[in-house]
């Protein structure tokens, strides 16, 4: 899951990161409100991490400013501002979630996994398709009920094909979803991932559309 | 405590009865003397009268005795034929024959009051005396003297009510701002409503006002500055938190000593941060406690340069000092907050390679300290607001308080000095020019002769 991480500290930001990436998280982090719109723009993030305490153009104008614009992007704010009439002010402003500081790393990686989920319409961490089952939480996988273990990335492409079962996925999309900047990818990275998938969860489960992209099977 | 409708019911009663006393006593004085007059005419009317008489209606009651005043004036006549008294009104008032005309008598020398006014009238055969005690006048004198007075006095007993019922009045107004100040709460700095209050108690519920207002203006700068440091000390200890977490659930011991050392670095932070906020909340000017002691501009700037050589060889910075003697009087922690903090600040912005000078100069009236460096500078539109508290220039997040210039210009207040902020050498980097009033050589002590 690719996030995007707004905040202007530079030690907060790096720990912040280190421990999301721990997670499972792609993060990408940028330090100004006009750069997280650049960002926005470029890119497509499950979920966007927001400090308000941004200098010059504030993260409360960056918030109004997205949703005046219609965009759905959910967004968690993160703040040291714990005053209520701050919090609710940020949720009126059209947060998804509010995180004051200091917090949790565990407890903030749930909130963006409730927030991610709420977005697609899910409402439960477990997502099931034929043999194969998957816990956002606790990143198991099942196949016909027998544990699979699977790296970080494989875990983020199945995912993404899972929650929309049936929608076929570009490959750039993949790469979209699991590198953030500065990764190196390699031009046949998703093709290795899918790959490996399909030695463990079984060679029907994920299909090639040729030309387009990747599926899940459909008569499983 | 005094009260004032105390001092005013004194004030006035004493005035009242001195008034009566005075008025009382200047109508019987005039009156008396107005009597005598009266009286002595009487006297003589009365003698005369008698003079025509046939002695027999003499034996009668004389005509005026059942008037009031006649007998307020207590007359007594006495008709002598020859040596021979064969006529007294009153025998009880055995007046020796006196010579011809008006004689003031005192029959008992013990009793000087119980004087007698006398008329003596030789008429033909027959001597008419007619007598009166002076008593009699006396009465009559301080009965009018008191007649007088009577309503006076109930003007007067008027008066003090009014006077006290109108004061009672005047004072509800203080009243009122007692029970507005008694029934307010602590925390509440609102001001005392001043409309409708008597001339005299404004002046005093606006100083209070004034009070009021700037206690008000000192507890929210308080409360902004303790709202401001929670706020910021949240983000350090959020970093520790993360780095800690980050630090116990990696199991690759190479990012962990990594982490090992962002955690050190974000405990550093927060102390740094934590140290910050008790020097500005030290040199508050509520917190008061400031020493006036001599100092040398000079020495303080060579420790500050010496404490700090340790950072700055850490950063690859140079750190020149070049002082001249320069003496000055202050509070020594302020000197030294405000040193420590420039020299630190220019430290820290500044790209290893670059330099730090400090110097001290006298000038005048003035010690000058100069501390330059060839960091990125403050941009002129910046030089105001980098004071403020937590204010940090866009782009720079180098971990600082963002309260180093804000204790430097508390720093300042408390030593009566003034700070200028301009671009260093060639427009490069930043140049601070603290100006601070200047003190004679510290007095040192006389050798001892002998």
């Amino acid at each position: 899951m690719r996030l995007l991480l707004v905040e202007d500290d530079r030690m907060f930001g790096e720990a912040l990161q280190q421990n999301l990436r721990l997670d499972g998280f792609t993060v990408d982090w940028v330090q100004t409100a006009e750069d997280a719109e650049v960002a926005l723009s470029t890119a497509e993030y499950a979920v966007m991490l927001l400090d308000l305490g941004l200098p010059a153009k504030s993260g409360f104008d960056l918030l109004s400013e997205i949703r005046a614009q219609n965009n759905p992007q959910p967004i968690i704010v993160i703040t040291a501002r714990d005053a209520r009439r701050d919090r609710i002010r940020g949720l009126d402003y059209g947060a998804d979630d509010y995180q004051v500081k200091p917090f949790d790393s565990d407890e903030l990686a749930a909130r963006i996994r409730a927030v991610a989920r709420r977005s697609v319409g899910r409402f439960s961490s477990l997502l099931a398709h034929g043999p194969v089952t998957m816990r956002h939480d606790t990143h198991e996988v099942t196949c016909h009920g027998k544990p699979v273990t699977l790296t970080a990335k494989e875990f983020a492409i199945l995912a993404a094909l899972m929650e929309k079962p049936g929608a076929i996925l570009s490959q750039a999309s993949l790469e979209d979803r699991l590198y953030g900047w500065g990764d190196e990818v390699a031009s046949n990275a998703v093709e290795v991932h899918i790959h490996n998938l399909r030695k463990k969860l079984g060679k029907e489960f994920i299909r090639t559309v040729r030309g387009i992209g990747y599926k899940i099977g459909d008569n499983l | 405590m005094k009260s004032i409708r105390g001092l005013l019911f004194t004030a006035l009663l004493t005035g009242l009865i001195a008034a009566v006393a005075l008025t009382g006593m200047s109508v019987y004085l005039r009156v008396l003397h107005e009597l005598d007059v009266v009286f002595d005419y009487q006297l003589k009317e009365v003698a005369y009268a008698a003079t025509m008489a046939h002695p027999d209606q003499l034996l009668l009651p004389l005509p005026s005795d059942s008037a009031s005043y006649e007998r307020e004036a207590r007359l007594a006549v006495q008709i002598w034929k020859g040596d021979q008294l064969v006529y007294a009104s009153n025998p009880k008032r055995p007046i020796p024959k006196q010579r011809q005309g008006l004689t003031t008598l005192y029959l008992d020398d013990r009793q000087p009051v119980m004087g007698w006014r006398v008329y003596t009238l030789y008429s033909k055969d027959k001597m008419i005396q007619v007598s009166q005690p002076l008593e009699a006048r006396r009465e009559v004198g301080i009965g009018m003297a008191w007649r007088s007075v009577r309503p006076l006095i109930v003007a007067a007993g008027f008066l003090v009510v009014l006077v006290l019922v109108s004061v009672s009045y005047g004072l509800r107004g203080l009243k009122r701002v007692a029970s507005d100040i008694s029934s307010r709460s602590a925390t509440s700095l609102d001001p005392i409503e001043e409309a409708g209050l008597p001339r005299e108690v404004v002046p005093l519920v606006h100083r209070i006002n004034d009070l009021l207002n700037h206690l008000g203006h000192a507890f929210d700068a308080q409360h902004r500055f303790i709202a401001d440091a929670a706020h910021e000390l949240r983000t350090p200890l959020a970093v520790i938190q993360l780095q800690a977490q980050f630090l116990e659930r990696n199991t690759d011991e190479k990012e962990r000593a990594e982490a090992h050392r962002q955690l050190k670095g974000g405990v550093r932070r927060a102390s740094h941060m934590v140290g910050q906020l008790l020097a500005l909340a030290r040199l508050e000017p509520e917190m008061g406690g400031s020493a006036d002691e001599h100092l040398s501009l000079d020495d303080e700037a060579g420790e500050v340069v010496f404490d700090l050589k340790p950072l700055a060889e850490a950063n690859g910075v140079n750190l020149a000092l070049d002082t001249d003697t320069a003496w000055m009087i202050g509070d020594p922690e302020a000197l030294r907050a405000l040193i420590y903090n420039l020299v630190d600040n220019a430290i820290r912005y500044t790209p290893a390679g670059g330099t730090v000078a400090v110097t001290v100069r006298p000038s005048g009236v003035n010690a000058l300290l100069q501390v330059t460096d060839t960091g990125p500078g403050i941009p002129p539109a910046e030089r105001e607001r980098v004071f403020e508290r937590f204010y940090r220039l866009p782009g720079t997040s180098a971990g600082g308080s963002g309260l180093g210039l804000a204790i430097v210009k508390s720093a300042l207040d408390k030593l009566n000095g003034t700070i200028a902020l301009s671009a260093g050498e060639h427009g490069n980097g930043l140049k601070v020019t603290v100006s601070l009033p200047r003190a004679g050589e510290e007095p040192t002590e006389a050798p001892e002769s002998g």
